[in-house]
């Protein structure tokens, strides 16, 4: 067993997670991250619609509300140091009726009491003329310009990637099991068998953070799954509009959205269905139908026949629908961070920052490091350089000339370096490079980059997987079937 | 005993009924043409197929090479063939038509690799 | 940066890039091949079934043994090879064009040519664009990579495989698998016909007892990790009867369902997109909006013959030829239209003077089927088709002697193929 005794253990490495890692990596503390899938930002994350959200939609009493007005300002900064793709696009809220304007004109004033800046009530025109794309039977709306736009994969890769460059240690494959509190500290022991300690622990555990609270015989709540499919079309997309719109909401959502991601694909969903299933991802045929009929609606040029994949995520929900962000009450220096569903991924700055502070008055002592190193340096990604960017690049490194990824023009250099970085996976390397998430879905590049991760890790193609666990994919090599058929 | 053939002698595609009235006598049914007759006669005695696969090269660079038996073969031989094709390794270079195995089992059927590697582009 | 100067760049050098470029560099033009792979061939290698250039050669090749045909004589010719090449981006709107291009072996550089053979091919649909529902588990492949990581790299992508569509990659990855050890359950199909041809569905499925489900359909895809099973259910009167649905246990899951012409870089370069074919608009001279850029294969139509590629490509090159030399440089063309129960017509122009041949896909299935091309209320000519389906491209030939009399007020009229 590792002797070392950490000063603060962070169960789950979503966006929240690694934001706290990384907020407390500024000082000088000893900290370790541990996640239960193979990369970081795998769980409820990764299928987050990565809205940065203005901060009108809810009530400034409410602890969510707080934490996304501040998290929503902290994003230019950290785009600043750390370089993921952030676009401020602006979000629109549609009114097709003077009944929904009147949940305009409610949502303004929350967002004017909450300090939305440089909010605007629009008349069909205004709307018009701001959003072309929209169905001409508009009545008017809402114009949120601070809302945005992030990858939230590439973000949370960001955040663990610069926690880990200023000393904290990522465990990943660490199913957290059990908590046990000895002298002062807690012992966590994992699934996989590995143990660490820890003086404080920071259950960030998302979907799982009712199991892990009560396996540390902690509070004892509930997280409601509630599910979210998205489908995802083509760049250049017929309808993709120039802000993130939105539908009037409804009593627990915001509805199905119309999103131009960062990438200039065109996103559209979220459905939002509660199941009791915290692993229950499956997208349905009905849910598309709703999806489209809605987002049609507000964007009729928009065509299913463009979509490239769909997916489903869990937004991890708890009673009374509130962040729970708090010390354990029945627990020492255990606190608590669950039920972040949205706006949990604009908030996140925020939270980190809010459970620094909490540690601190846990009685955690927070030196700031000197040598605290905020910025990560701008990966090289050949898509975005000019023609003569990419020959300098290319002179100093083949690699950059090899493009893997057609679809989405990613070269073997970038690859490699998502490798170095810990992304071994096939996903793992999507989403950190972009490479399969193109039109043609990997067909293209899947077999080259099998390769290259056997030739980078040393790791035979039959262990290489998608994900982790079980999702292998490649089942044997013709030779073994030579083998296979000799002794028979 | 009676047995169903699709005739792939043209785009037709009959379905040919044939019927084994006695041994070795056949009545056929459903061919449009003569050809179908001839066609359901051989699939119905003594079928065969062209066999393709990949055998296993010395080279890291091309680790399976392609090859294909240069005429069709009874059927009965193929599972035993592509045993033998699995188990086999070869040495590059290799030449298109290049023979590896010569009359297989007797049947007048040789193993033919069906790509040159590696080609000179010899510029 | 370094700069080259070509007459002729095509870009891709599978079977349409490999014809058209050596058909160009016969007349003496200076031509360069340029394709992302390490190798000549395109998709060619990795097809090492046969049943290849019984039209070109009169006789059945495999995939391999077709491409190297071509690829011998390219590789005698004069003209420059740039493997492991990708074109970036092109500018075509002008007499000399240039074309981007980078790579690790030849650094990054650029092609200066007075014209251009898009030779790219297609890409397959996928489960993405299917909208399929379920779960998205380690274990969906298109049939293409599943064949290309079987056949080239060796790697057994599954034991147990279900197929969906039966296209031909579909039918023969269904006996590959079945040959290398792999059991294939199922090959499910949307329509109430095969879309494959009946040699495929006799020797890759009857052979192997491997069940073919016409009119149904892949309601849910299982499994969390790794594909664990699929739903199959009936289509009747067009839509899914749930009551029928029934689950196959598996770990692989192959997708054959169609192509789509590789087009993005000629999109990116302000080249018009035919909405009907998804390759480029071309006239008579296969020649695309862009003067003096030229299509021809897969990426301008999907054929499913190789032959008819290696000839339309050839065609395409002679039309570049005649290009260069002034001789079609400005041409009258009328119009074509694609009227009753046809996908396509492709090229959608005519000219006078000499035969034209066009190319078609059937909206319906016939064993017997009439193809009258008019202009207005007069049958130019009649067509008897044998076995017309949308899955067979039809190519026909209309004389110089049919298209007299088309002209009225210093005008091509135009004209109307139909199906019935």
């Amino acid at each position: 067993m590792n002797s070392q005794i950490y000063d603060v253990a962070i169960i789950g490495a979503g966006c929240c997670g690694a934001s706290i890692a990384r907020k407390l990596s500024a000082y000088e503390i000893s900290v370790v991250l541990l996640e239960k899938c193979v990369d970081v930002g795998f769980g409820v994350t990764k299928a987050n619609s990565g809205i940065i959200h203005a901060g009108f939609h809810h009530p400034i009493t409410s602890l969510k509300a707080r934490l996304e007005i501040r998290g929503n300002l902290m994003f230019d900064q950290l785009h600043y140091e750390l370089g993921f793709p952030f676009k401020r696009v602006g979000i629109i809220v549609v009114a097709f009726s003077v009944e929904e304007m009147k949940t305009i004109e409610h949502l303004y004033s929350q967002g004017v009491a909450n300090g939305v800046p440089r909010m605007e009530i629009c008349g069909r025109e205004r709307i018009l003329s701001l959003e072309p794309q929209l169905n001409s039977d508009v009545v008017g709306g809402l114009y949120a310009p601070t809302g945005g736009i992030i990858e939230p994969y590439r973000y949370v890769f960001a955040l663990v990637e610069s926690a880990q460059k200023n000393g904290v240690e990522v465990k990943t494959q660490f199913t957290v099991e059990q908590g046990i509190r000895e002298k002062d500290y807690w012992i966590v022991k994992s699934k996989e068998g590995e143990t660490i300690k820890a003086r404080y622990v920071v259950n960030s555990a998302g979907l799982f953070a009712d199991e892990v609270s009560k396996s540390f015989d902690a509070e004892l709540f509930e997280i409601i799954p509630r599910k979210g499919e998205e489908f995802l079309l083509q760049r250049n997309a017929k309808g993709l509009p120039n802000h993130v719109i939105f539908p009037v909401p409804g009593a627990h959502t915001k509805g199905i959205l119309v999103i131009p991601t960062v990438e200039g694909t065109l996103m559209v969903g979220p459905t939002a269905i509660e199941t009791d299933d915290k692993y229950d991802v499956e997208t349905t045929s009905q849910n598309l139908e709703t999806v489209f009929m809605q987002a049609t609606y507000m964007v009729p040029a928009i065509s299913r026949r463009e979509i490239i994949t769909s997916f489903a995520g869990l937004r991890p929900t708890m009673k009374g629908n509130d962040f729970y962000i708090e010390p354990s009450k029945k627990q020492p220096h255990f606190i608590q961070v669950a039920g972040i569903q949205s706006p949990g991924l604009t908030a996140s700055p925020a939270i980190g920052d809010y459970v620094k502070d909490i540690l601190k008055q846990e009685g955690l002592q927070l030196i700031e490091k000197k040598d605290f190193d905020p910025f990560l340096p701008h990966p090289i990604k050949v898509r975005e350089l000019s023609f003569e960017e990419l020959e300098k690049v290319v002179e100093k490194d083949p690699k950059y000339g090899h493009i893997v990824c057609r679809c989405e023009s990613v070269s073997e250099a970038e690859i490699v370096e998502a490798i170095s970085k810990g992304h071994a996976t096939l996903d793992g390397i999507k989403f950190y490079t972009r490479a399969g998430m193109g039109r043609c879905q990997g067909a293209f590049c899947t077999y080259k980059i099998l390769k290259i991760i056997s030739r980078e890790t040393g790791m035979p193609v039959e262990k290489i997987t998608k994900r982790g666990d079980n999702s292998w994919i490649i089942s044997q090599r013709l030779q073994a079937l030579a083998d296979e058929k000799a002794e028979r | 005993m009676e047995k169903e053939v699709i005739c792939l002698s043209c785009p037709n595609g009959c379905h040919i009924t044939v019927q084994e009235t006695s041994p070795g006598e056949f009545q056929f049914q459903g061919a449009k043409c003569e050809r179908g007759e001839v066609y359901a006669y051989e699939e119905i005695t003594d079928p065969k197929r062209v066999v393709t696969a990949v055998v296993q090269t010395d080279s890291e660079e091309m680790p399976y090479i392609p090859v294909k038996t240069d005429k069709p073969i009874p059927k009965r031989y193929i599972n035993p063939l592509l045993v033998q094709l699995y188990k086999q390794k070869i040495s590059l270079p290799a030449k298109c038509g290049q023979v590896i195995i010569q009359n297989y089992m007797e049947t007048g059927v040789n193993v033919v690799i069906t790509r040159t590697f590696p080609l000179d582009l010899g510029k | 940066m370094q700069e080259r100067n070509y007459d002729v760049l095509v870009i891709g050098a599978g079977a349409a890039g490999m014809a058209a470029a050596l058909k160009v560099a016969e007349e003496g033009l200076k031509t360069a091949i340029v394709d992302r792979e390490p190798f000549l061939g395109g998709i060619l290698p990795q097809c090492i079934h046969n049943g290849f250039g019984v039209h070109l050669f009169k006789e059945e090749l495999t995939g391999p043994e077709f491409a190297e045909r071509f690829i011998q004589d390219v590789v005698k010719s004069d003209i420059d090879i740039y493997l492991n090449t990708t074109a970036t981006s092109m500018a075509v709107h002008q007499p000399v064009k240039q074309v981007n291009l980078c790579s690790s072996e030849h650094g990054v550089f650029r092609i200066n040519a007075r014209a251009i053979v898009l030779a790219m091919g297609c890409r397959e649909r996928n489960r993405g664009n299917l909208g399929i529902p379920g779960t998205r588990p380690a274990g969906i492949f298109t049939a293409g990579l599943a064949q290309r990581l079987i056949n080239i790299d060796g790697y057994m992508p599954g034991k147990r495989v279900v197929i969906v569509g039966s296209g031909d990659i579909g039918l023969i990855m269904a006996r590959r698998l079945t040959w290398t050890g792999a059991e294939v359950l199922a090959v499910v199909e949307i329509l109430p016909y095969p879309s494959g041809i009946t040699r495929n569905i006799v020797q890759c499925l009857n052979d192997f007892n491997i069940p073919l489900y016409l009119s149904h359909i892949i309601t849910k895809i299982e499994g969390k990790e790794r594909v664990e099973a699929v739903e199959i259910t009936p289509l009747e009167n067009g839509a899914p009867n749930y009551t029928k649905t029934f689950k196959v246990e598996c770990d692989t899951l192959l997708f054959s369902v169609g192509l789509i012409p590789e087009n993005e870089l000629t999109q990116s370069a302000g080249i018009k997109i035919n909405p009907e074919t998804g390759g480029p608009l071309v006239d008579t001279r296969l020649m695309t909006s862009a003067e003096g850029v030229f299509a021809c294969g897969n990426v301008l139509h999907v054929h499913d013959l190789v032959d008819w590629v290696s000839d339309e490509a050839q065609r395409c090159g002679k039309e570049l030829i005649n290009f260069l030399q002034g001789k079609t440089e400005k041409i009258e063309q009328g119009k074509v239209i694609a009227g009753a129960n046809l996908k396509y017509v492709l090229p959608n122009r005519y000219r006078l003077g000499e035969k034209n041949r066009f190319s078609m896909r059937s909206l319906i299935v016939r064993d017997k089927a009439t193809l009258v091309v008019r202009q207005g209320e007069k049958t130019i000519r009649q067509f008897t088709l044998r076995h017309v389906k949308p899955a067979e491209m039809f190519h026909v030939e209309l004389k110089q002697e049919d298209l007299n009399d088309l002209v009225s007020n210093g005008e091509l009229l135009p004209i109307e193929f139909s199906l019935s």
